[in-house]
């Protein structure tokens, strides 16, 4: 089978009419060997041969400063980052929600004890009945006690109306999901 | 060839194939693709190659087959879009976005930069000789064109590529030396 590396059809732009065009055969007697050794184009003007020369040493800056293979491990490098930043703002979101969750059962903790007070120097007042239980589980085996764990504590109206927007909010997500009234948060 | 050797071959040739698509396109992301085409090329048609040249010179004429190819429907991309835009009578317009490829710094200060202003088969002539550095039989192998030929392009590119140079730079002795500061190589001022 012939020799023949040109895939495609390409004889319509074949330039080699062009790139002959004017050339002076006599002037130039080039060797034809390879020139992997000294062999170089010694018949060439100075000018030409240190022009061939700059060639050579550009292309060995520009495969050395972008050898095979870097763009695509850069590009893997990249992704990796993103990856990387992506993982850590999740890992963020779940500390802002643990953060928020804490501060709203802090918060309905302050209330009930204020409140208990209240109900030992008051005379007992109805306040309706519980809206939302919220428990604090500290451990997966804790979850399971839920009924009768002392970290569970009743919202009324009035606890709620004193809880500030966004601990509102968040109730409001919590009822919402729990339609029996009984909402559980969990950190 | 068995997938196996193919393999190999890749391994082996990689590095290569891909300098010369950097030369010649200019960009880290372009000399990935075409490398890659070429060597995807081989793994399908390796039955063409009879093995009377050396493997490496049948994947250079993948390689600059696509090249050209590539540099083609460029042209004709660029060549509709110049023609949407006359149309339109606007001035003043941005160059085209196909432009934004060719965006290597160090490539553009290089002689590359200017050998791709040359016709592509000056361009690959040189590119051949002097970054891969083929013999004169060897690159008329890959090209397919006779030994005076490949000859005729070498004279004919440096001389175009001087050219280039002076018209850019008014005198040639002022020539900057490119990547010289980068790569701490001798002063080639004095010859030129």
């Amino acid at each position: 089978m012939p020799f023949e590396p040109r895939l495609f059809d390409d004889a319509k732009f074949d330039d080699a009419e062009f790139d002959d065009a004017e050339f002076d055969d006599s002037f130039v007697d080039l060797p034809t060997v390879g020139a992997t050794g000294d062999e170089r184009e010694s018949t060439l003007p100075p000018e030409l041969m240190a022009l061939g020369d700059q060639l050579g040493v550009d292309a060995d800056f520009l495969a050395r400063r972008f050898p095979a293979g870097s763009q695509r491990k850069a590009e893997e490098v990249a992704a990796t980052r993103e990856t990387l930043a992506s993982n850590v703002a999740r890992r963020g979101n779940v500390r802002r929600g643990g953060a928020a969750a804490a501060i709203i059962i802090a918060a309905i903790g302050g209330w009930r004890i204020a409140a208990l007070n209240h109900q030992h120097n008051v005379p007992a007042v109805d306040e309706g009945p519980p809206i939302v239980a919220v428990q604090q589980v500290t451990s997966p085996s804790r979850q399971t006690l839920a009924d009768d764990n002392p970290a569970t504590k009743e919202l009324t109206p009035r606890g709620f109306g004193e809880l500030t927007g966004a601990e509102q909010e968040a109730v409001l997500d919590l009822m919402q999901d729990q339609s029996s009234g009984q909402a559980q948060l969990s950190i | 060839m068995s997938p196996i050797e193919i393999e190999n071959v890749s391994q082996l040739y990689f590095g290569r194939i891909h300098r010369a698509a950097l030369v010649l396109t200019g960009n880290p992301w372009d000399a990935d693709d075409l490398a890659q085409e070429t060597f995807l090329i081989l793994a399908r048609q390796a039955d063409r190659f009879a093995g009377r040249s050396s493997l490496y010179t049948w994947l250079y004429g993948i390689l600059l087959n696509l090249e050209r190819r590539e540099r083609r429907g460029l042209g004709a991309r660029r060549r509709k879009l110049q023609v949407l835009w006359d149309n339109d009578g606007a001035q003043d317009r941005s160059s085209p976005a196909a432009e934004a490829a060719l965006e290597v710094a160090e490539w553009k200060k290089s002689l590359w930069a200017q050998v791709a202003l040359l016709p592509d088969g000056q361009r690959q002539t040189l590119m051949l000789r002097f970054s891969e550095r083929l013999s004169y039989e060897e690159i008329s192998q890959v090209l397919g064109c006779p030994l005076g030929t490949v000859k005729s392009r070498i004279f004919n590119g440096l001389a175009s590529l001087r050219d280039l140079l002076a018209a850019e730079h008014g005198d040639l002795s002022q020539i900057p030396l490119h990547l010289a500061e980068d790569a701490g190589r001798e002063d080639l001022n004095h010859a030129i």
